[in-house]
């Protein structure tokens, strides 16, 4: 099943007294269970096709389906409910909400959503736990790692049951062993529960273990290549 | 959560709210104070104006009032007077025959409203005795005393036991000219006796006017303003010849000044709550400045336009209303002590005293008082959370998550 499908997206940013072509053309499909990275070099267009496939952003020309719905023309409102209700977010800098704790900013998600407490409070820690940060829900961003943070960010990506996960540099800011085991922990839940992820990224490690390198140059699709199946 | 949120970010910048606070209980405190200063100023000047000068309640012949001319009087003034005495309430009655005319002394000469009273009604109605600053209250001069104010007797040059000689009109129309003595000077709170009024015993200015048993006016002072109407409505029945006035229809100056001080009152109330409103509206835009990016990731991972519009609406009213209870505590505490031992400007005792005003003012507050401030607070905190609502809601996600 098509997760994403990206048709002859174009994106010009005409703000600029030179209008500026972040993407010319892009053709991307997503099917359920990839665990794709998309690189290229800064300016390539990453994160503007990021953000119209995760519905922040909206095409100059073409038309995005996220799921089968097409959210190209999507009003405002109408994204930011698509967005609660199918798509999770990493970002490279964690941005969980600094008052809350851990397991608050997981459930908070759940929240938005009208989950009951019961099961918000259930699936946070359940997503914790399953992150390896039992022990750690009560903290606060502040008082976790970088490491530790992005794994919060994941939990809370994960905690709306999502059809894909976006994430945008998610390791830019770690160091090696946070990485690694980030990395670990999507690629496990990717091959375990089939949960679609989408990366932005420079980072090699990153680019090893994704299954697909789709690589973006002047806003068009360099290369679209499969690997070997994922280490977990 | 949203109110949980909202709690924890307002001590994000825990001396920020804490200056925000603190201007709220500022504001809040002289709010309080202006409101209780201006409750004294008010009562002040309608009590002293209803007390010392028109009384709650004046009947006069329906004449009488178009021309004050000496010929309109009530009569059988003594068993009318028992009869508006046993109105209930009523804490004294005066029964005056009024003249007006010339008073000349050694010292110059002056136009002066003569009064005919009964010294003891009087007193019981306007407490004339009570403000007595030189001589006596019509006792050690057994003919024709007169009583003058302070300032009329500065402006002639007049003692104790100075003679003057009044030249008025009798009820025929004949001028009358009557010697008299001086048997003390009054200083009241009322500007309009102060500045011309001369009062004599009744017997002696019947006696020159020609009434028997008559008066011009009947000045009527209740136990408070709440059984003015009802007074009034009675004596208007009871005696349908006559004009019965209240205070307020008498002197409508009176209650204009009332609501050109409540107008007043509002605008400066006004001017301290945009004061704040702007305080509030910088720190809470800051507040938003700041968390561009932490507001843009909220939007981005779900959270709606509305959620983020309370949210921040949250935080400021939160902000706005921490600071209330303070404020109203030590405001209200503020009045209390000062409605105890008043604010002295005995300094401007003479000044004051001319708009008819005492020398020490009694702050105090009544419960729509503090009604008024907690609307006021309400309001500052509401339109003080709008504009930086507004702010954060017009943030569009992609940008706001680019924004360091």
């Amino acid at each position: 099943m098509n997760v994403i499908e990206s048709i002859g997206i174009h994106k010009t940013y005409t703000e600029t007294a030179v209008p500026v072509h972040a993407l010319r053309g892009v053709d991307l499909t997503v099917t359920e269970g990839e665990f794709t990275a998309i690189v290229g070099p800064s300016g390539s267009g990453k994160s503007t096709l990021l953000n119209i496939i995760g519905g922040l952003d909206q095409p100059s020309e073409g038309s995005i389906r996220v799921g089968g719905t097409d959210i190209t023309h999507m009003k405002d409102s109408e994204l930011i409910d698509f967005r609660l209700q199918n798509i999770g977010f990493v970002f490279q800098s964690y941005n969980l909400i600094p008052v809350l704790t851990a397991k608050e900013n997981v459930a908070f998600i759940m929240l938005l959503q009208k989950k009951s407490k019961e099961e918000r409070e259930e699936r946070a820690m359940h997503l914790l736990k399953a992150l390896g940060l039992e022990g750690r829900e009560n903290n606060r961003p502040k008082e976790l790692s970088g490491g530790q943070q992005q794994r919060v960010a994941v939990a809370r990506a994960l905690a709306s049951k999502p059809k894909f996960i976006l994430a945008d540099e998610p390791t830019a800011n770690l160091d090696s062993s946070s990485t690694a085991n980030l990395l670990d922990i999507m690629a496990k839940m990717n091959q375990e529960e089939k949960i679609t992820f989408v990366f932005s990224t420079h980072d090699q490690r990153v680019i090893d273990r994704a299954k697909r390198v789709v690589t973006l140059e002047d806003g068009v699709i360099k290369s679209d290549v499969s690997q070997e199946k994922i280490s977990i | 959560m949203l109110f949980l949120i909202a709690w924890r970010n307002i001590w994000r910048s825990r001396s920020r709210s804490l200056v925000v606070m603190g201007a709220v209980t500022v504001g809040i405190v002289a709010v309080v104070f202006i409101i209780g200063f201006m409750n004294s100023y008010l009562d002040g000047f309608s009590a002293n104006s209803v007390h010392y000068d028109f009384s709650h309640i004046q009947m006069h012949d329906s004449t009488y009032l178009e021309d004050e001319g000496i010929e309109y009087l009530i009569d059988d003034a003594e068993s009318t007077i028992g009869q508006v005495a046993s109105l209930p309430g009523v804490v004294g009655v005066s029964g005056r025959l009024r003249a007006s005319g010339m008073m000349s002394s050694s010292g110059g000469a002056s136009g002066v409203v003569i009064a005919g009273i009964d010294p003891e009604a009087e007193n019981a109605t306007t407490a004339l005795g009570e403000k007595i600053k030189s001589g006596a209250y019509f006792e050690g001069i057994k003919r024709n005393p007169i009583l003058v104010s302070r300032i009329v007797a500065d402006k002639l040059g007049l003692k104790e036991r100075s003679k003057v000689v009044l030249n008025f009109q009798d009820v025929e129309g004949n001028p009358v000219a009557a010697s008299f003595r001086v048997v003390g000077t009054f200083s009241t709170a009322s500007a309009r006796f102060n500045q011309g009024w001369v009062f004599v015993r009744q017997s002696d200015l019947a006696r020159l006017l020609g009434t028997d048993n008559q008066v011009h006016e009947v000045a009527i002072y209740l136990e408070s303003n709440a059984l003015l109407e009802a007074n009034t409505a009675e004596l208007r029945a009871d005696f349908p010849d006559y004009a019965s006035q209240t205070w307020i229809e008498r002197a409508p100056a009176i209650a204009q000044v009332e609501e050109q001080t409540s107008a007043s009152l509002g605008i400066i109330v006004g001017i301290v709550m945009l004061a704040l409103v702007f305080g509030i509206i910088n720190t809470m835009l800051m507040a938003v400045l700041e968390r561009v990016h932490e507001l843009g990731m909220l939007m981005a991972v779900g959270m709606t336009r509305r959620r983020v519009f309370a949210m921040i609406m949250l935080e400021t009213f939160m902000l706005s209303l921490m600071g209330a209870p303070f404020g109203i505590l030590i405001g209200t505490g503020l009045i209390t002590y000062l409605g105890r031992v008043g604010i002295d400007f005995s300094a401007q005792a003479d000044a004051l005293e001319q708009f008819g005003f005492d020398a020490i003012f009694y702050p105090s507050l009544n419960p729509e008082d503090m009604i008024t401030v907690a609307v006021a607070i309400m309001i500052t905190a509401l339109v003080g959370s709008i504009f930086p609502a507004r702010r954060a809601v017009k943030l569009k996600p992609v940008e706001a998550l680019r924004h360091v």
